[in-house]
């Protein structure tokens, strides 16, 4: 089964993506981005751990099989192909951690959750007003 | 073997763009398409490929001039004129009308395509091609809706919306397109669930590029939800001369679905969907898509997000995109908010208030409101057919045709607006499309916004109801025009003072303004 997710990248400077406070906005995107090098040699790394790469600009976009996801974070996969919306699709069984050449390069593979079409007839509205 | 033909009733022409499904050989030999075992998921490991044959067909159906839009376990998804096939392949490829089997068991006849030299329908022979050593064979996207699907909508009772007329009026676009503010030469990106040629579209002549495919999706001539096309005759109705690419996506890896957006460099990006986040902190799915969104508006790329129906809508709330909320408004009546859709202040970014502006949202139970073309029994029409309204919207099940909103809706009828905008003043920043969007709107101070985000309450100026209420394209297109190079877009039907400062200045915002008015029957 083929699966996909976001690389983040080790930014530049100090900030990292993986703040989960950080006000990330047009004004302060240059403080959370890779630059160039790390982008291409995460993306090599990436590309020769089996995974197909996406430059997505501020990360990378991965797709890879399960078991490419698995073998690289050393963590079992939950996958829910119906996970509502909101939901995980993907949940890991333990602490992912990064194989030795991502470190200094990748900081998280994240897996996103499913997103809630703002189209009736699935509105929270429609939920509660049956 | 000769292949079992229908009688041909008309003559179905082979669309600009033919898609198809093309084969690598697999690791055991397996042919996808001589094989007599089903292919099910127990079975399918036989028919993968190996990455190396995977890649090098890959590489080969670029070389050759095909667009690679997806590549899959078993099948690598192409796009290509219908001549570019016939040469690679050394065939020839027509379209013909066959009797298909609908839903409900009727019968009707859909156009679909061939290669008349082999035995399967819908498959090219690549033995005679540069390819034969590694993609067995090539199928042929099926291209088929059915004629019975009209371009009109279906005609109920109750009181909603059709597109282009009744949303292009509320959203006074009619104005701007009056004076030659269509959207023309303006590329709008819309992340939704895909997008199906209905007819609605082909009839009126609206532009739409291939359909991109982001992570993990395919199909690109199918929206199996509906939500994406729908939303997208959105878009048409107030900027109907658009240039319009969807990017369909699975809902899950959004991030990459939205910079697969961001890479075509479109003018604006609309996006009807989101997370419900009331409170930090952001995971690192979120931040990166809140990442991506930051770097497209850096870029220049005016970004339009859903504030949720009910929901905590992100990234409707990041402070970078125009965040749209939902208004209703009824013939005779002043427009008020919908408790369908969101607004509040964000707890995320502090000071950021959700919505900016609105669209046309319906009201709860179900914002049945707008019919809007979809994919021919789809989810949506599925799922609101059949059953009356206001749960239901009383069309078919199978007709092409739903009547639905929420914020959703707002979006894309949004970005219609600032498409105007940005033929009117191409250089218009994201920030400043904002703010003259917010400048220009129509108050709405009745009615309230969705309890579940606080049940704020619509009143005179900017509130968490509806923001500064309802956009008005045309006075928002005029103010752009004022503000931009004189030379750039149509003549204005009134000549702008030659002393107009090229940023604008009250007086000369007060001529746009009401220039504006006089397209006004509201106030």
């Amino acid at each position: 089964m083929r699966l996909s997710a976001e690389a983040v990248l080790v930014s530049r400077g100090d900030r990292s993506l993986t703040e989960g406070s950080a006000q990330v906005t047009a004004e302060t995107v240059d403080d959370f981005a890779p630059d160039d090098a790390t982008k291409a040699e995460a993306r090599r790394v990436l590309e020769r751990l089996g995974f197909t790469v996406q430059d997505a600009g501020m990360s990378l976009t991965i797709e890879g099989e399960r078991e490419t996801f698995e073998r690289t974070l050393g963590v079992r996969l939950d996958v829910s192909p119906e996970a509502a919306p909101g939901e995980a699709v993907v949940t890991l069984s333990g602490e992912p951690r990064l194989p030795a050449q991502a470190r200094g390069l990748v900081e998280a593979v994240a897996f996103g959750k499913r997103a809630h079409l703002f189209g009736s007839p699935s509105g929270k509205q429609r939920e509660s007003h049956g | 073997m000769a292949k079992a033909r229908t009688t041909k009733q008309a003559a179905p022409k082979v669309p600009s763009v033919v898609y198809a499904e093309a084969s690598p050989r697999s690791v055991q030999g397996t042919s996808l398409f001589a094989t007599s075992t089903p292919v099910t998921r127990e079975t399918v490991r036989q028919f993968h490929s190996e990455e190396g044959v995977t890649e090098a067909a890959v590489a080969q159906l670029l070389s050759e001039g095909f667009d690679v839009l997806n590549v899959g376990d078993t099948t690598i998804t192409i796009g290509a004129p219908a001549r570019l096939y016939e040469r690679v392949f050394k065939t020839t490829i027509v379209a013909e009308e066959r009797k298909t089997r609908k839903e409900r068991r009727r019968v009707e006849p859909a156009t679909v395509l061939d290669s008349p030299d082999t035995p399967v329908r819908g498959l090219i022979d690549t033995s005679q091609s540069p390819l034969a050593d590694l993609i067995e064979g090539v199928a042929l996207s099926k291209k088929a809706y059915p004629f019975a699907v009209s371009k009109l909508p279906p005609r109920r009772s109750y009181w909603y919306l059709d597109v282009p007329a009744d949303v292009s009026l509320g959203m006074k676009a009619d104005g701007a397109h009056r004076v030659g503010y269509t959207g023309k030469g303006v590329s709008v990106a819309m992340v939704d669930s895909g997008w199906y040629r209905h007819p609605f579209f082909t009839a009126r002549g609206y532009r739409s590029d291939p359909v991109v495919l982001g992570p993990g999706v395919t199909q690109p001539l199918r929206d199996e939800i509906g939500h994406g096309t729908g939303e997208s005759a959105n878009v048409f109705a107030v900027a109907p001369d658009v240039n319009f690419t969807m990017v369909k996506t699975d809902f899950i890896n959004l991030t990459g679905a939205f910079n697969a957006a961001v890479a075509l460099g479109p003018d604006i990006i609309s996006c009807s969907w989101g997370g419900d986040i009331e409170d930090p902190p952001l995971d690192a799915a979120d931040q990166a898509l809140a990442a991506a969104v930051a770097n497209a508006v850096q870029q220049g790329i005016i970004v339009i997000f859903s504030a949720g129906n009910g929901h905590w809508g992100f990234p409707g709330q990041h402070p970078d995109v125009i965040s749209a909320g939902g208004a209703y408004f009824q013939a005779l009546q002043a427009p008020e908010a919908t408790e369908y859709a969101s607004g509040f202040k964000s707890k995320v970014y502090p000071n950021r208030r959700v919505p900016d502006v609105c669209g046309l949202v319906g009201k709860p139970p179900g914002a049945v409101y707008i019919m809007l073309p979809v994919e021919p029994g789809d989810e949506l029409d599925r799922d609101l057919g059949g059953v009356d309204y206001p749960n239901g919207d009383e069309t078919k099940t199978n007709d092409g045709w739903a009547a639905f909103s929420g914020t959703s809706a707002a979006a894309p009828q949004l970005a219609g607006a600032c498409a105007l905008m940005k033929q009117a003043w191409p250089q218009i920043t994201p920030g400043q499309a904002k703010e003259i969007m917010k400048t220009t709107a129509r108050d709405v101070t009745k009615g309230r916004a969705a309890e579940s985000t606080g049940h704020h309450r619509a009143g005179p100026g900017a509130d968490l109801a509806t923001g500064h209420g309802i956009a008005d394209a045309t006075k928002a297109t005029l103010l752009a025009k004022t503000r931009a190079a004189p030379a750039s877009g149509p003549s204005l039907p009134v000549a702008v003072p030659a002393a107009a400062p090229a940023t604008g200045g009250e007086g000369v915002d007060e001529l746009a303004l009401s220039l504006a008015m006089a397209h006004d029957d509201e106030g």
